[in-house]
């Protein structure tokens, strides 16, 4: 089942991953920039498994759901600790 | 499994936001608050998305009920939030490298660049200027500016910097500062900066090292000084004039002549002209490009000048131009018509002394004949005189000889007389009479002429005796003439006052028969005083001693004086004083022989005489 603010919640991330992909330049000099793309595209992908889940393969995609968040949460980990090293902030 | 993940997320979740407090909120940076608050909002978005996840895995999902809607916003808000971070992001690292962008222009370019509060003290200085006055930016901000100005120049650049009160709110201030290589001179174009009610923020200023441009001024300047001193020194103009005959520049010496020729066309200017003049040779000058050369005479001052007419090749406001040196050639066309008038005169004058040579030459040489003809008479004139001399020197001698051999022969019939008179007046003894009165007068009269002969043959031998001459003590010898008449006439009372008198070089008996003649007449003539008185000196004058002899005797009238020396001329008759009159004549022969001379002097009759002669001072000599 299709709910509404699953798709409301995948069209902003795919407009924030267009702005991401035109902006890359423009940010490359965001404090852990890689890191955090990769966070967002984990992110971008479980919200796909969310709104997928509902048509086909619910359980498999459930679980991928969460396991993308979970690499997610990680790699924000990861993102944080790379503040210690860096030398100037946003 | 599903609960177990969401349970490692919840933790992940957790520990990316504690490891983010810890490393990131210690860190000051002007963006930093905005973009914390926002990721850690994220992180509780977050939490709660997991926890709820958790408690439903739990089955507790019963106590998220009252969240449930807060959770729902969860994504769209965190995408949001995203994008916002992103955005802001953007923006600031465009600010950032607008920043990086002017903050390399400032830094990096030669020009000054400070901004200072309305006080004057520093908000910035750019690189260029730490480096030029040699401080830290640091060691600048907050300090005043002013003490780094020339303390001549501070007045002058506050009087100035008041019109950024005033629109258009800039100014331009040159001065001299202590830059860390001395005082340098710096150009600055200030601007004040002013907030939207008017009031001035800041001022920014943008200055430039101008030493050099001011020594070159400077150079300038002095350069333009000496060619206007030259330019007075060598009485000439300069003035520039456009292809449409205006007056572009006229040196200091027009101006203090004619005033400012600003707005004047040159002929108004230089020739009170309202048109341009017919001569003009500007428009051939620009035509051809050559230099002309042409003679003008000044209405306005009177004077001649000579103009060198030069084209340039620079233009002002597209319009070309021409240089003239006017030179002032009055004072050389005055001395030329001087000159011309020297040489006419010259020439005249030329003409005159050539003809006046002519004159002389002929002149010349009718001297030359007159000068060889007085040089041929002279020749034979010469031959005249001696031969005349010869002739009188011959008759002299003839003459001598003859009053010689007269005087000699003479004697013998005298002596005769006197014997046959002699022999008579013995023949007569008796009483006296006639006859024998005759006898003794006849007798009386021959020794007169016996003693008239010997004088005259002493007189003949003196002219004709030999010199011997030797140096002789003219004291020793008047001291023996004076015995001898003191000897001989023992009665007479005279008191001789002696001089000193030097020794002479002349031949001694006849120097012996002078000193004899003159003090006999000093004697004789003093016979009538109860006391004579004779004096005998010298009086040494150069080359030669003048002897005298001086007595109170009976003197002589001075208007008698030129008979004195001759031979037989008496001033008093025999019966006065005895005498022939020969012993003065005798003493001039003498002295003259010896090249001297005598004279005489008497104040009158009876008031003594003053006899003196002279003769050279010959012993150096021989």
């Amino acid at each position: 089942m299709i709910q509404e603010n699953e798709i409301i919640t995948l069209v902003l991330f795919i407009a924030l991953m267009l702005f991401m992909a035109f902006n890359r330049k423009k940010l490359k000099d965001f404090p852990g920039i890689k890191i955090f793309m990769a966070s967002s595209i984990l992110l971008f992908l479980s919200v796909i498994c969310t709104v997928a889940e509902g048509f086909l393969l619910e359980d498999e995609l459930n679980i991928l759901e969460h396991l993308f968040r979970s690499v997610s949460a990680l790699l924000l980990v990861f993102w944080s600790m790379s503040f210690r090293s860096e030398g100037r902030e946003a | 499994m599903i609960g177990l993940i969401d349970v490692l997320s919840l933790v992940f979740i957790i520990l990316a936001m504690i490891l983010f407090i810890i490393f990131v909120f210690p860190k000051k940076d002007r963006t930093a608050p905005l973009f914390k608050l926002i990721v850690i909002t994220l992180f509780v978005l977050f939490v709660f998305h997991y926890v709820s996840n958790t408690l439903e895995w739990i089955g507790i999902s019963e106590a998220l009920d009252p969240y449930e809607d807060f959770i729902e916003l969860f994504e769209p808000t965190f995408i949001f939030f995203l994008l916002y971070i992103f955005f802001s992001y953007i923006s600031a690292q465009k600010l950032r490298d607008s920043e990086e962008k002017y903050r390399l222009i400032v830094e990096n370019q030669t020009d000054l660049v400070v901004k200072v509060d309305p006080d004057g003290k520093f908000l910035f200085a750019s690189r260029s200027y730490c480096d030029t006055f040699g401080k830290t930016e640091k060691e600048l901000l907050g300090q005043k500016f002013i003490p780094f100005i020339h303390e001549d120049d501070r007045e002058p650049t506050l009087r100035e910097m008041q019109k950024l009160e005033k629109p258009p709110y800039t100014c331009y201030v040159e001065q001299r500062a202590l830059t860390a290589n001395g005082w340098r001179w710096l150009a600055w174009t200030d601007k004040a900066v002013r907030d939207n009610e008017g009031n001035m923020n800041f001022i920014v200023g943008v200055g430039r090292d101008i030493t050099e441009k001011k020594k070159n001024e400077d150079d300038i300047s002095s350069l333009k000084a000496q060619f206007e001193y030259v330019l007075t020194v060598t009485n000439t103009g300069l003035d520039l004039i456009d292809e449409d005959l205006n007056m572009i520049y006229a040196d200091t010496n027009w101006i203090k002549k004619l005033g400012d020729p600003k707005g004047k066309k040159c002929y108004e200017y230089f020739m009170d002209r309202s048109q341009r003049c017919e001569t003009c040779s500007i428009p051939e000058v620009l035509r051809t490009g050559e230099t002309v050369v042409s003679e003008e005479f000044l209405e306005k001052e009177k004077r001649t000048v000579e103009v060198h007419t030069i084209a340039l090749k620079e233009t002002l406001n597209g319009k070309r131009m021409v240089a003239e040196f006017n030179i002032d050639i009055s004072e050389s066309r005055k001395k030329e018509s001087e000159l011309r008038q020297l040489l006419a005169d010259l020439e005249k004058s030329r003409k005159a002394e050539f003809n006046l040579i002519e004159d002389l030459k002929e002149e010349i040489t009718e001297k030359e004949k007159a000068s060889m003809e007085i040089v041929r008479l002279n020749e034979t004139l010469e031959d005249k005189v001696k031969e005349r001399t010869r002739e009188l020197e011959l008759s002299n001698k003839e003459l001598e000889s003859f009053a010689y051999s007269v005087s000699h022969d003479l004697r013998s019939p005298l002596r005769h007389i006197l014997g046959y008179a002699d022999l008579l007046l013995n023949e007569c003894s008796g009483p006296p009479s006639g006859s024998t009165v005759h006898l003794n007068k006849i007798i009386s009269s021959a020794d007169y002429m016996g003693q008239l002969i010997d004088d005259l043959l002493e007189y003949s031998r003196t002219g004709r005796a030999e010199m011997n001459m030797k140096i002789v003590d003219m004291g020793e010898m008047i001291k023996h003439i004076q015995k001898r008449f003191e000897h001989e006439m023992p009665e007479r009372k005279i008191k001789w006052i002696n001089g000193k008198l030097p020794t002479a070089c002349c031949d001694e008996n006849l120097m012996r028969s002078v000193w004899i003649n003159l003090i006999e007449n000093a004697v004789k003539y003093t016979s009538k005083k109860d006391q004579s008185v004779i004096e005998i000196g010298c009086k040494e004058k150069p080359d030669e001693y003048e002897f005298f002899v001086n007595d109170n005797g009976a003197g002589f009238d001075m208007s008698f004086y030129p008979k004195l020396f001759g031979v037989f001329h008496r001033l008093h008759s025999r019966s006065e004083f005895e005498g022939t009159g020969i012993g003065l004549a005798n003493v001039r022969r003498i002295i003259e022989r010896h090249g001297g001379s005598v004279r005489a002097e008497s104040a009158g009759e009876g008031k003594g005489a003053c006899f003196y002669f002279s003769i050279p001072d010959k012993k150096g000599t021989d």
